[in-house]
């Protein structure tokens, strides 16, 4: 696993790379630190990493506009930051985990186990979606969202007035950001479960989720038993 | 509020002024001849070869003859007085009866004892019946100063003669009163703020106006030798030729800033040319100096109101108001009255002064408790405070010995912002310690060679608390050291005639991100500079050859 660590504080950025490779010691794990949020940047554009550990001042008038060009990347971001209060707004914009300074190993370690064991995140979710498009970086709302289908390593996002956009992370990776009122119905469909309007049982045990609109999605035999115990439709 | 107040005023000055009126008879006819012949203090005389005058140029020994008719109305009024006004000394006869003396009469200086400018004389009864009437007088008038001298007689009720200057002068006096508390109150304040020349100015008004009212009432309490008269009517021509003078100057001073010199020159030569001109005319000189004082106010306020000046429309009002008065009372009256309206007014113009001085002051205490949270909260915020916690937490878990180290460079540092936070400024060797044992603590926490060097430095020199120290962190934040990991400050510090300098540069790598734009750091130590120094100071922050340079000049004033 390859790991950006953006962290202008040389002390911090190499106790984070301690740590990190005492707990990933088992799965081999490269670690790259970047002393500037520039050169970090800069670094991802050539070399995308599979994690970002990101130290930033979101208390500064441009923390959040790199949170947003982050996020819409195809790897998770943690951020790791002196800011405590600004938790709930990075969430929001779809970090995996947020990391208060000071941090010890342990709190790292429950990072990491979130990241490996693609858990979901804390709280009512990600509220906002960001999405690269010929250079720009467009903001949706999460609630605007019918359904997501992943397609090879990206995702397809449909959005409830027709739209579809192109999104960089895959759908597992999505599924851990998501509110809790998003289900994984087929091995490459999340869905609002508030959208459904009845499950169809089709011959030779084949399985549909009508959503209100009229559309029919797919879904996967073995998650039917849990679909129904979820949402007793 | 101030029209409330202004018609309180007016309402209680302008009818206490018109009941203070009674009934009064002067003379129909006034004869005059010079000379002296005992002859004429008779009743019936001949007096074809009299000059029809009531005074004369020049110092003689002469006679004036008034001739008075009394009516049933004022018989009604006995007992009678008569009230003389003269320059000079006088025997009087009524009717061709001595009735009294003033002084004692002679034919030069030296045998003339000089008689009370204003003099009252009992008429009995027997003597105040209906009918014509022939008051002789014998005067003299060597110890005159004045051009001319002028001789005035009224007959009115014994008590009411007496009582009406006592009346209307009481009321001139409570605003006498009213105006010494002002200026005392205006002297006061501007010893304590002597910046404010507006609050000298009115002080100094408020006192030529009491002293105007003391000098103009006074006949009615003190009785003075007529040549004193003189004297008195120059004061006051000297008196209203000041307070002309400075009320444009005040009004200008509130409404306008520009061009004040000039136009107080060209005001005070066209009133001296007025006052020179008419000199000796006292009343007709003084009125001339008021209503111009009046009609260049008015101007004044006219353009003030047209460019919607603060306080232009109260103003105007009162002048408006005191040139009605003007129209309609008497002028020994109006004059105060007008004068005392422009000067509430003014004192109104002084209040919102005031209230301006106050928000400044208030706005400049609230910012300068600004900075000092600002500097207090310089190591408290959380990007300082955790950074150095999570790395000290580091230092200890590896290498305890070093870790006590950086909490010890992180104390000095903590302990020289708590006492430097509520100065105004601190020595430059303070301020100094402080960045040094910054450059400590961030050594530990980035693991860069920082160094520190200065020269020039000044024992016993102050600046502002922490802006050098805000200089470093901003160093700190935007370079790179250079290859062999050192990140080099270096303060200079010049002196001459001129201005003081303090330049710090920053010897490393300069990152890429480096704005254009300023950030709170330099607003802070901008914000510091002008609380010290006022306007006085410049700030120069560019990158130069081998990093960045920041350069503070302080001016001399």
């Amino acid at each position: 696993m390859k790991v950006l660590i953006i962290e202008d504080e040389a002390r911090i950025a190499a106790r984070i790379e301690r740590f990190l490779l005492e707990l990933m010691r088992s799965s081999g794990v490269s670690v790259t630190i970047c002393g500037s949020l520039s050169e970090g940047i800069e670094f991802i554009r050539n070399h995308p990493p599979d994690l970002l550990l990101l130290d930033l001042n979101l208390n500064g008038e441009n923390g959040f506009e790199v949170l947003k060009s982050v996020t819409a990347e195809s790897f998770h971001t943690i951020i790791i930051s002196a800011y405590k209060e600004k938790a709930i707004d990075a969430f929001n914009y779809g970090v995996l985990d947020f990391i208060p300074k000071p941090f010890d190993k342990a709190r790292l370690s429950l990072a990491m186990e979130r990241l490996v064991n693609k858990e979901k995140t804390k709280g009512a979710g990600v509220k906002f979606i960001f999405i690269k498009k010929t250079g720009n970086i467009l903001l949706f709302r999460t609630e605007e969202i019918q359904y997501i289908k992943g397609s090879g390593i990206y995702t397809e996002i449909h959005f409830r007035n027709g739209r579809t956009e192109l999104h960089d992370k895959s759908l597992e990776k999505l599924e851990q950001l998501l509110p809790d009122y998003f289900l994984r119905i087929h091995k490459s469909y999340i869905a609002d479960s508030r959208d459904f309007e009845k499950i169809l049982v089709q011959a030779g045990s084949k399985y549909q989720v009508l959503l209100k609109n009229g559309e029919v999605l797919p879904v996967g035999r073995t998650r039917y038993e849990e679909l129904i115990h979820q949402i007793r439709l | 509020m101030l029209i409330r107040t202004l018609r309180f005023y007016l309402l209680f000055f302008v009818p206490v002024l018109y009941s203070c009126t009674y009934t009064e008879n002067k003379p129909e006819q006034m004869r005059l001849k010079i000379g002296d012949s005992i002859a004429w203090a008779a009743k019936n005389i001949n007096e074809e070869k009299w000059e029809e005058s009531n005074g004369i140029n020049g110092h003689e020994i002469f006679w004036l003859r008034d001739h008075f008719t009394f009516d049933s109305v004022l018989i009604k009024e006995r007992p009678l007085a008569l009230h003389i006004v003269a320059l000079g000394s006088f025997e009087v006869w009524w009717d061709g009866h001595p009735i009294g003396k003033n002084g004692k009469v002679g034919p030069s200086k030296t045998e003339e004892q000089p008689g009370k400018h204003s003099s009252y004389y009992l008429l009995p009864d027997s003597l105040a019946g209906p009918g014509k009437h022939v008051l002789a007088m014998r005067i003299s008038n060597f110890y005159s100063i004045a051009n001319r001298s002028f001789y005035n007689v009224r007959v009115a009720n014994y008590v009411s003669i007496l009582r009406f200057p006592l009346m209307y002068s009481s009321f001139m006096y409570m605003l006498t009163g009213v105006f010494l508390i002002v200026s005392v109150y205006y002297f006061f304040l501007y010893a304590a703020n002597p910046k404010e020349q507006s609050f000298l100015i009115f002080a100094l008004i408020c006192t030529l106006f009491l002293l105007l009212i003391l000098v103009e009432y006074i006949p009615v309490v003190w009785s003075y030798r007529y040549d004193v008269q003189t004297v008195r009517l120059e004061i006051i021509g000297v008196l209203s030729f000041c307070v002309a003078f400075l009320i444009p100057l005040f009004l200008y001073k509130q409404f306008f800033s520009a061009g004040l010199l000039l136009l107080s020159l060209l005001w005070v030569s066209l009133l001296l040319g007025l006052y020179v001109y008419f000199h000796g005319r006292y009343d007709f000189t003084e009125q001339l100096l008021i209503t111009s004082m009046w009609a260049g106010s008015l101007l004044l306020t006219t353009l003030a109101l047209i460019r919607k000046k603060v306080g232009s429309r109260p103003v105007f009002t009162a002048l408006f108001l005191s040139g009605l008065l003007g129209c309609w009372l008497y002028f020994d009256y109006t004059l105060f009255l007008s004068f005392g309206l422009v000067i509430l007014s003014m004192l109104y113009l002084l209040v919102l002064r005031s209230k301006a001085i106050d928000q400044a002051y208030q706005a400049a205490l609230v910012h300068s408790e600004r900075l000092k949270i600002d500097l207090l909260r310089k190591n408290i915020q959380p990007h300082f405070l955790m950074n150095t916690i999570t790395s000290v937490i580091d230092w200890v878990e590896e290498s305890p010995k070093k870790g006590v180290e950086f909490i010890e460079a992180l104390a000095l540092e903590l302990d020289i912002l708590g006492q430097i936070a509520e100065q105004k400024r601190i020595p430059l060797e303070q301020e100094i310690a402080l960045c040094k044992s910054h450059l400590k603590v961030m050594q530990f926490r980035k693991e860069i060679h920082y160094t520190w060097e200065d020269q020039g430095i000044e024992e016993g020199d102050t600046i502002p608390p922490a802006i050098l120290h805000t200089l470093v962190e901003n160093g700190i934040t935007h370079s790179t050291p250079l290859t062999d990991g050192t990140l080099a400050f270096s303060l200079r510090f010049e002196k001459n005639l001129q201005a003081k300098v303090y330049e710090l540069s920053t010897k490393a790598k300069l990152n890429k991100a480096v704005k254009q734009r300023e950030g709170t750091g330099l607003q802070y130590v901008r914000a510091r500079l002008t609380e010290s120094y006022g306007q006085n100071w410049s700030l120069e922050s560019a990158a130069g050859s081998g990093g960045w340079i920041t350069r503070i000049t302080i001016y001399k004033k």
